[in-house]
């Protein structure tokens, strides 16, 4: 983005949660007037809703206190000005060079957008990738109809603050019958402490498109705590197909409160990979939301988390239209001290007849420290649907160990050849080779120093 | 073919699951290059016998030894046991989702031998033995065992002992759950691995399998014990009389003494 100011000085002004720092942050964006708009929404919203505390059945297993909010910069600067990806520090480049080809980057460093590119033909073939705030302002007809409309200051406390206080950002068109053949990928990343960022993603696949769109989170593991509160707005358009991704890598002192939602009109195909293994504290939504008939989607994600993370994934798989099918499985293992809430949501509205939605939760724990919750809910205002769910935690099994063992392997690697077996299942339906790759070695990595227990 | 001492010596082995005893003084002497059939009625201890022989942490050996190579081996770790070179093919194989077959045995292989071999290298050896096993090609990249029919899986046994080259191989069952031709194609395929220096015990219900793979010795286990064991022809009797008489024979001979 243009306004990436060199000097890495916050704003002043910008700490504690007011209406004088949203629109600060507004105008530190340069946008348009009825994007500011949507800010002023938000902010009232934010205003009159209260706190979630652990009396909330949604938040009772995920306790945030130790986020001090008032105490976080709410804008804090790029730092840098990059004019090729060559430009961008260092730590980032492990990101972006995953061997991929990739059709579109954009880079946000901490709140602002600092490198966006996009090949020559995609633009040519009418796809837009811009910074928010400069799309606001070059396409508006675009932009307005979308932003702030899939996930609104109605969804939570949380996506209320994203919707005052959000900056940086991407969006993504894709035309009307087009193929995207390259992913397009929107890394957010983050280098200082005590800052809170509010990354945007708004991706629009026109009517009949097709695109693969990777988003991912990551920063550097720091002392004192940040906060990321991020908002993804997919809109599939009638027979778009979209392959999504979402790779949550933050540092150990990042607390997330995030929310996604990906709508899908009629006869949309949506097949998405979720990734999470960093930050301290995260608890994220996902909503699908199957607003057309006869959509097909295809979910796979997997979270693992070590030493004392906390992470609450919930998934909703939201049937509003006649048949349409939907397929979700979520993996977990847990290390050590750490504790993961999956809660997976099937709802069938009145009138979606012929759903088909499936959903499975399996949890591996490797250590006996660990603790995982899984929570399966079933809203079903129909009868001619098929829902299926099951979910399953447990140990690495003992039968499969030995199994592995009599073919040579020692127990420490026969239970890391299972561990990364069950990851694998997930893994391999990332379409992106190099991030597939990536994620295998990010599975390594977390089994580092990991020894099976009795 | 026979060397004189045996290598693989079992002597008066006892065994229990979450204290109940289950094999109550097994003997069983095997030498270089022999084949030894066990037969037995259902629950008579034969799996329990081989998942003991390789090490499984539920099965506690409360007296006897297990001898391979003169060294009592019953506190060995099951991979320790693999790298001597004994082999367990499952009645119950388990399947690894995740782990394709080529990877798995890739990695197998290398901890048993305990030296490197090259990717390019191991798919050959592999695609190799699985031509000779008739086995299609594509099970190299599936996932081991997983959705596999009950067939499919035994199969894949004998190709995981193919490619280990095991110089003691306790086969659990091998035939069960296959087809006619399928039991010839294992059977021609376990007597294509055996070499002189190899030995099996082969554990079955039916003498079927054993034309192929012709045991010099063939055992009856009752109730946690051999009861009883001969050459070639007392399988043939078995499958004349069937367990109900041959036992009772059995019972009385063994009462007789
Ligand atoms: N984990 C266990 N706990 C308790 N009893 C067990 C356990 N495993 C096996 N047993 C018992 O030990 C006995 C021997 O079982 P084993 O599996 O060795 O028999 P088998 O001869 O292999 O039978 P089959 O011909 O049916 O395969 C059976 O009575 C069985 O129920
Ligand atoms: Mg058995």
């Amino acid at each position: 983005m243009s306004q990436s100011s060199v000097e890495q000085k916050p704003l002043t002004a910008l700490q504690g949660i007011t209406a004088a720092a949203w629109q600060e942050v507004s105008r530190a964006c340069g946008e348009p007037d009825w994007v500011r708009n949507l800010r002023q929404e938000a902010w009232e919203a934010y205003e009159e809703s209260p706190m979630p505390t652990l009396r909330d059945e949604d938040w009772r297993r995920t306790d945030y206190r130790e986020l001090e909010l008032d105490e976080l910069l709410l804008y804090m600067p790029a730092g840098i000005e990059a004019k090729a990806a060559a430009d961008l520090p260092e730590a980032i480049h492990p990101h972006i060079d995953t061997g991929d080809a990739w059709g579109g980057l954009a880079v946000q460093i901490n709140s602002e957008v600092a490198f966006t590119t996009l090949d020559a033909s995609l633009q040519e073939q009418g796809v837009v990738l811009a910074p928010l705030a400069e799309a606001a302002r070059t396409h508006p007809e675009l932009v307005q109809p979308h932003l702030g409309r899939v996930v609104t200051p109605a969804d939570g406390k949380f996506p209320a603050l994203h919707g005052a206080f959000f900056s940086g950002g991407i969006f993504c068109y894709v035309p009307p019958d087009t193929e995207v053949a390259l992913p397009i990928q929107f890394v957010a990343w983050m280098n200082a402490e005590n800052i809170a960022v509010f990354p945007h993603v708004l991706l629009v696949a026109d009517r009949g498109s097709q695109v693969t769109f990777v988003e991912r989170y990551a920063s550097p593991s720091l002392a004192e705590q940040s906060f990321s509160c991020p908002a993804t707005e997919v809109v599939v358009k009638d027979g778009a197909h979209v392959r999504h991704v979402t790779l949550q890598d933050w540092g150990r002192h990042v607390f997330e409160l995030g929310f996604q939602r990906l709508r899908v009109d009629n006869d949309g195909n949506l097949h998405t990979i979720l990734a999470a293994t960093g930050g301290r504290l995260v608890k994220n939504y996902v909503d699908n939301s199957f607003a057309g008939s006869g959509v097909e989607s295809f979910h796979r994600g997997f979270f693992f988390t070590d030493g004392t993370q906390h992470m609450d994934y919930k998934t909703m798989q939201d049937h509003r239209a006649p048949y349409s099918t939907s397929d979700l499985l979520i993996k977990g293992a847990l290390r050590d001290r750490s504790r993961a809430v999956f809660t997976g949501v099937i709802g069938v509205r009145k009138g979606s007849k012929r759903t088909d939605a499936y959903q499975e939760n399996r949890n591996l724990l490797l250590s006996k420290r660990a603790r995982s919750d899984s929570i399966p809910i079933l809203e079903i205002d129909n009868d001619d649907v098929r829902c299926t769910h099951g979910s399953a935690t447990g140990q690495v099994d003992p039968e499969e160990l030995f199994y592995v063992m009599t073919r040579g392997l020692d127990r420490d690697e026969a239970a890391r050849m299972l561990v990364e077996g069950f990851f694998t299942e997930v893994i391999e339906h990332t379409s992106v080779a190099g991030v597939q790759a990536q994620l295998a070695g990010k599975i390594q990595e977390k089994m580092t120093g990991w020894q099976v227990e009795d | 073919m026979a060397t004189e001492q045996p290598f693989f010596h079992i002597e008066d082995l006892h065994v229990e699951i979450e204290e109940n005893e289950i094999l109550r003084g097994v003997d069983l002497s095997v030498k270089r290059g022999e084949i030894h059939a066990i037969m037995g009625p259902n629950g008579s201890g034969k799996s329990t016998l081989a998942h003991t022989l390789m090490g499984h942490p539920s099965y506690e050996a409360t007296a006897g030894q297990v001898l391979f190579d003169g060294e009592d081996i019953l506190e060995r770790e099951p991979n320790d046991r693999a790298k001597l070179g004994i082999f367990l093919a499952f009645q119950y194989p388990l399947a690894i989702p995740g782990v394709s077959t080529l990877n798995f045995l890739r990695t197998s292989l290398k901890a048993v031998k305990q030296k490197e071999i090259s990717a390019r290298e191991f798919r050959k050896h592999l695609l190799e033995k699985m031509d000779m096993l008739k086995i299609g090609r594509e099970f190299a990249g599936r996932y081991l065992n997983d959705g596999f029919s009950g067939g499919e899986k035994k199969r894949m046994e004998i190709l995981q002992m193919a490619v280990l080259e095991p110089k003691l191989a306790v086969l659990d069952e091998i035939d069960s759950g296959l087809d006619i031709d399928a039991i010839r194609a294992v059977g021609e395929g376990i007597s294509s691995i055996m070499h002189p220096e190899m030995s099996i015990v082969i554990i079955t219900h039916y003498p079927r399998i054993l034309h192929f793979v012709k045991p010099d010795y063939v055992h009856i286990m009752v109730d946690g014990k051999i009861r009883q064991s001969g050459g070639f022809e007392l399988a043939e009797e078995l499958e004349a009389k069937g367990y109900d008489v041959l036992l009772d024979e059995v019972m009385v001979a063994s009462s007789e003494t």
